[in-house]
């Protein structure tokens, strides 16, 4: 019995050096990785510096650069470190605007890692060639722009969004070529980066591609033009969004709602809005759209809101009774009540 | 006599990159990553200029402004933050006494001419 107990004791003291000895070694592992990274960091940030102003009397190629970074470890032959390189890249590239950002531009075309990305793309791994799209947007290399066009109908979603982000960015309206017929589903936070993306590259509008998509009928698509045309307020086209204001779709007609909230209607538009009212299916909608009439609209038009009130439906009516009674028309409410109530006798049981 | 400058930066990529500009128009600089590497002497010097963040751990960044203000002696402040949302530039402007507020990414050619 005491052998055994000494046997059980001995093995477990046994693991037990063995998991000190593997934290240990982690530790160790951790520290002079670290002191790896922050030494090519430190290497890439003094470089970078030096291309850009170099020391006075002084020429600074890429070539010192290249041969810098080399000594650090930053070589092709080992790719964690190449990656963090590219993560660097990335970083510095985001800090900076004007010549300096041509400059980084020209300087990371010219040093390694030459081929990277595009062996990311070629991948079987879909967080890898995500990454590997990201990472050639992000640097501008325009230059496997038809490598990620590609991937735009990717049946990963993470890929094909990536290359979708990526074509905004090479294109800019162009893409409109493309985004409106893929195969896929495009998400609501898609449509969002997409639009969010084209404006911040491409403020500047260009009408004709917008409306050579408009004969699209994907249902993603359609929504992420709407979103287009509110972003930049394209007020030429807002007859676009309200021809959806009545689409069978709730998902389409709640996009239109909320895209054409931020226009202001010329009569026309607001007589088309207000005649297809009586279309949307779905009370909240009809609600929104109500208000949003009594919003835009200088005075209210007694006549739309008399027929609204005579719609039959106890939410629309209230909600129009209130914007009449907020208008000072309280004469016009009472009637529409009173009038319900056959005799005076009858109003004043309720009463 | 030689102008002096101070550099604050946690990103060690523009704060090399804004002590080398500096260096190049003339000036003795001292770039540091956080207020801690700060040595006592510094306290007697008068910078022509400080560029620095405004995000570091444990302080607002107003309270920082303020800080800076206090601490050390210096003719003009320039901010260079990746916090650039507007309330905040608004806010610090409006402080007084900062010479310039810059949201990452900026062109360093506007900072030059600052400079010059």
């Amino acid at each position: 019995m005491e052998g055994k107990l000494l046997l059980l004791i001995s093995i477990l003291l046994f693991f037990l050096v063995l998991v000190w000895c593997t934290i240990g070694i982690s530790l160790l592992y951790r520290k002079i990785r670290k002191k790896q990274l922050d030494r090519i960091e430190y290497t890439f940030a003094n470089e970078i510096a030096k291309y850009l102003y170099p020391p006075r009397g002084e020429e600074y190629s890429f070539i010192n650069v290249q041969r810098a970074l080399q000594a650090v470890g930053a070589k092709p032959s080992k790719k964690a470190n190449i990656q963090y390189l590219i993560d660097l890249m990335i970083r510095a590239q985001r800090t900076m605007l004007g010549e300096n950002y041509i400059k980084l531009r020209l300087l990371f075309s010219q040093i390694p890692p030459y081929r990277a990305a595009q062996s990311k793309l070629k991948s079987r791994k879909w967080y890898v060639k995500a990454r590997g799209i990201r990472e050639i947007y992000e640097m501008e290399q325009s230059q496997y722009l038809k490598d990620v066009t590609r991937e735009r109908n990717n049946p990963n979603i993470y890929v094909r969004r990536e290359a979708q982000i990526a074509m905004v960015v090479f294109l800019g309206w162009e893409s409109l070529r493309f985004l409106p017929y893929l195969k896929r589903e495009m998400t609501l936070w898609q449509q969002i980066k997409i639009v969010e993306k084209l404006f911040a590259l491409y403020p500047d509008p260009k009408i004709k591609y917008l409306k050579k998509t408009y004969a699209t009928q994907r249902p993603y698509a359609q929504e992420l033009l709407m979103r287009i045309i509110r972003k930049y307020n394209l007020f030429t086209e807002v007859d676009y969004i309200i021809g959806f204001l009545d689409h069978e779709s709730f998902d389409r007609r709640e996009t239109a709602i909320y895209c054409i909230s931020s226009f202001k209607l010329t009569g026309e538009q607001l007589q088309e809005v207000k005649a297809k009212i009586f279309n949307v299916p779905t009370i909240e909608q009809q609600v929104q759209l109500l208000k949003y009439i009594h919003q835009i609209s200088d005075t209210p038009d007694l006549e739309f809101y008399d027929a609204i009130l005579h719609t039959g439906n106890d939410i629309l009516e209230l909600s129009a009774a209130e914007i009449l009674w907020t208008s000072g028309h309280e004469k016009l409410v009472h009637e529409f009540y009173y009038s319900q109530y056959s005799t005076i006798d009858a109003l004043k049981e309720v009463i | 006599m030689v102008k002096t400058a101070l550099i604050i930066q946690q990103d060690l990529i523009l704060l090399q990159v804004l002590e080398r500009m500096i260096l190049n128009h003339d000036y003795r600089c001292k770039a540091i990553r956080s207020l801690d590497q700060l040595d006592i002497e510094d306290q007697d010097e008068n910078f022509d200029i400080i560029i620095s963040d405004i995000l570091f751990d444990g302080i607002a960044p107003l309270d920082y402004v303020y800080q800076i203000k206090e601490i050390i002696r210096h003719k003009s402040l320039l901010i260079i933050t990746s916090m650039g949302q507007k309330k905040v530039r608004q806010n610090i402007l409006e402080m007084g006494h900062v010479s310039g507020f810059f949201a990452v990414p900026f062109n360093f050619d506007k900072v030059e001419q600052m400079l010059s």
